[in-house]
């Protein structure tokens, strides 16, 4: 579950502080939940995103996963960025192993999640290229 | 025109000019003044005689050479190690950063030659005073470009790296070490280059008894100004090769890699 406690999030320019983007949001997201957040450019859905995964903190009120306050990204919540995101120095088969080396895996079981998932999304021909060539 | 065949031409288009304008300042001194100024092909011929085993000062050019470049090596893997592990600090820690960002930045500005009273105070006359110049004017390009590397990473590949549960020793080895590479290798390209001109003069000022501007400096007083000349040019061709050929190649691949061109 995630949780929004009376939230608020400004930004500076320099030293002066920016009307907030966010201004006392409380909101709850249950476990398995779907949630669709709208507004127009610069209402702060992004913002929103960012607290969740820890990337930034509230400038006021808490931000909690299952109960506990979030202090920084972790691989227990996941965000989609809105441009792709690679490591340009690892090969295409190297980039879907990263997360799974960190997690400890190695060995047939790494090769094997790795060639499954290149094959369900159909990048088994390009695993040794390069993200940007 | 093929491609391969216009561009070959216009790499040796800069020697092609730099040949005629000394060919031309050779002929337009001994004219005017009536200094024998080496032309291109007498130098050619003093060092194909020192290339061939012609001694020189008592020592073969090789071994001048070999002085140099081990003193260079010397200088410049210090300069490197220190750099390198600076700019990886300063870009990562953020109070290390704060309190000692402004070394390298007026490290940058003193100029290699103005070391010398410091390195002569400090280890005399030789070896070591060389190395010393070297050492800490090839340090501050290469710790100023690997910190802007460090700084300039994208953010969302550290956040990414730190979702998928990456610690702080992951995030160094695995993110921003490669990330801030291609900094890495301009700033030691720069290094190298900064380290081999702060040598050549070093050592015409400290005395090491060998070496290329040793030779170049010694050469002179004896008025061979052929062999001054010769050394020059070899100085040329390493600085060259090292610069452009070694470090060139590795920038080009490394932009490849990120499918990026880089042009020479």
């Amino acid at each position: 579950m995630i949780t929004f406690d009376a939230v608020y999030k400004w930004y500076y320019r320099g030293k002066a502080a920016l009307p907030p983007v966010l201004g006392e949001l409380s909101l709850a997201v249950e476990e398995g939940g779907f949630i669709c957040v709208l507004g127009s450019s610069g209402c702060g859905k992004t913002t929103l995103l960012n607290l969740v995964a820890g990337f930034i903190a509230p400038s006021r009120g808490q931000v909690l996963f299952r109960g506990k306050e979030i202090h920084g990204p972790g691989p227990d919540r996941g965000v989609v960025f809105q441009e792709a995101t690679l490591f340009p120095w690892r090969t295409v088969w190297q980039n879907v192993a990263f997360g799974l080396e960190i997690r400890g895996a190695k060995g047939q079981p790494l090769q094997k999640t790795v060639r499954q998932h290149l094959e369900l999304m159909g990048l088994t021909d390009h695993a040794d290229k390069y993200p940007y060539t | 025109m093929n491609p391969p065949i216009k561009k070959t031409k216009l790499a040796i288009l800069p020697f092609l000019i730099v040949l005629a304008v000394w060919q031309i300042a050779a002929l337009s001194i001994l004219h005017y003044r009536g200094v024998a100024f080496p032309t291109p092909c007498q130098t050619l011929l003093r060092l194909v005689g020192l290339l061939t085993g012609e001694r020189f000062l008592d020592y073969s050019l090789y071994k001048h050479i070999g002085s140099s470049l081990q003193r260079w090596i010397a200088g410049f893997s210090i300069a490197a190690v220190l750099g390198i592990s600076y700019g990886l600090l300063a870009g990562s820690i953020h109070l290390f950063e704060k309190a000692t960002a402004k070394i390298p930045q007026m490290l940058l500005l003193i100029p290699g030659l103005a070391w010398i009273p410091v390195a002569l105070l400090l280890f005399g006359v030789g070896e070591s005073a060389t190395i010393f110049m070297i050492a800490m004017t090839a340090f501050a390009p290469i710790a100023i470009n690997v910190h802007t590397g460090v700084k300039d990473i994208d953010i969302r590949l550290i956040h990414a790296a730190t979702m998928l549960g990456a610690g702080r020793r992951i995030l160094f080895f695995k993110v921003l070490l490669p990330a801030s590479l291609p900094s890495l290798v301009s700033g030691l390209r720069i290094g190298i280059g900064t380290g081999w001109r702060v040598l050549v003069a070093a050592e015409m000022v400290v005395g090491t008894g060998a070496g290329l501007g040793y030779a170049i400096i010694q050469a002179r007083w004896n008025l061979d100004y052929a062999s001054s000349f010769s050394c020059i040019v070899v100085i040329c061709c390493i600085g060259l090769l090292c610069e452009q050929v070694l470090f060139g190649r590795i920038e080009q691949r490394m932009a490849e890699r990120r499918g990026r061109q880089v042009e020479h």
